[in-house]
């Protein structure tokens, strides 16, 4: 029998830190439920992870809803921006920090 | 903040203190004779201030405007639509705007006007990066390559007519 995961693609999302990161989810996904129905939202299989990065939400989704993710946090009544986009969770986290690096 | 959205082009309300190292086009509500070191587009959020000098004209409110935007229009016209007014909108006038920014999709490519998506960004965190705006593209069935290099042109085409004062 054939295992295969399904792909997935790891967001880094900037919001205005005064936030909580767990609003700015929360947000994100109700929004999403809004557009696209609670089916949709249950496939995406949205997970938020850990950013060391102050007003970043590193946001993960299945790669086929990739595209309604995006469009949906372009959607969002409080603003925020994909910054960031990777297949993997660490090499986002690289690239957060190389980003962080050339900025300052 | 652009190149990190990997935007190579922005186009800014016109401020003294102006100093960008990404290619600048002014929205400026009248075109200034002295140009500067930046491109200028002269703007126009009201439908019946469209005269022959207009490069883009903003559609807020698409009902409003839907009877008199065919007779107004003219070719080399953009036509622009903003993201930042359909954050505040819910789910259903949500739906309403899709369709309405397809309508003024097709009506640009049957009167050669160019059909123009803008963050309508206040703050960094409203910008819209380059990949998002192709999501949005491709929920409007619109190929994002096809789009860029339209715009790209229709950019160009307003560029030669810059006129210098020496």
């Amino acid at each position: 029998m054939l295992r295969r995961k399904n792909k997935r693609r790891y967001l880094a999302v900037m919001y205005d830190p005064n936030t909580s990161q767990t609003q700015v989810k929360g947000d994100i996904q109700g929004r999403f439920m809004e557009l696209f129905g609670s089916i949709a939202k249950e496939l995406a299989f949205l997970r938020a992870y850990h950013s060391i990065q102050n007003g970043i939400l590193i946001l993960s989704c299945d790669l086929e809803y990739l595209e309604r993710i995006l469009f949906t946090i372009a959607m969002m009544e409080q603003p925020m921006t994909v910054v960031m986009m990777s297949g993997t969770v660490r090499k986002l986290r690289e690239r957060l920090i190389q980003s962080e690096i050339s900025l300052n | 903040m652009a190149r990190r959205l990997n935007i190579e082009t922005i186009g800014v309300k016109n401020t003294p203190d102006l100093n960008s190292s990404c290619d600048v086009v002014l929205r400026v509500k009248n075109r200034s004779p002295m140009q500067g070191n930046f491109r200028q587009l002269v703007v126009c959020e009201d439908i019946s201030g469209i005269s022959s000098k207009t490069d883009l004209l903003t559609i807020k409110d698409f009902s409003r405007i839907r009877n008199n935007l065919t007779k107004k229009i003219r070719p080399n016209l953009g036509l622009e639509i903003s993201i930042a007014d359909a954050r505040r909108l819910d789910a259903n006038a949500l739906g309403r705007w899709l369709s309405q920014a397809k309508y003024v999709y097709r009506l640009c490519r049957s009167t050669r006007c160019q059909f123009i998506i803008s963050s309508g960004a206040k703050s960094i965190f409203g910008m819209v990066s380059s990949r998002t705006f192709e999501s949005i593209l491709t929920m409007l069935n619109i190929s994002p390559a096809n789009y860029w290099a339209e715009l790209s042109a229709w950019l160009d085409s307003k560029d030669t007519v810059r006129s210098y004062v020496c």
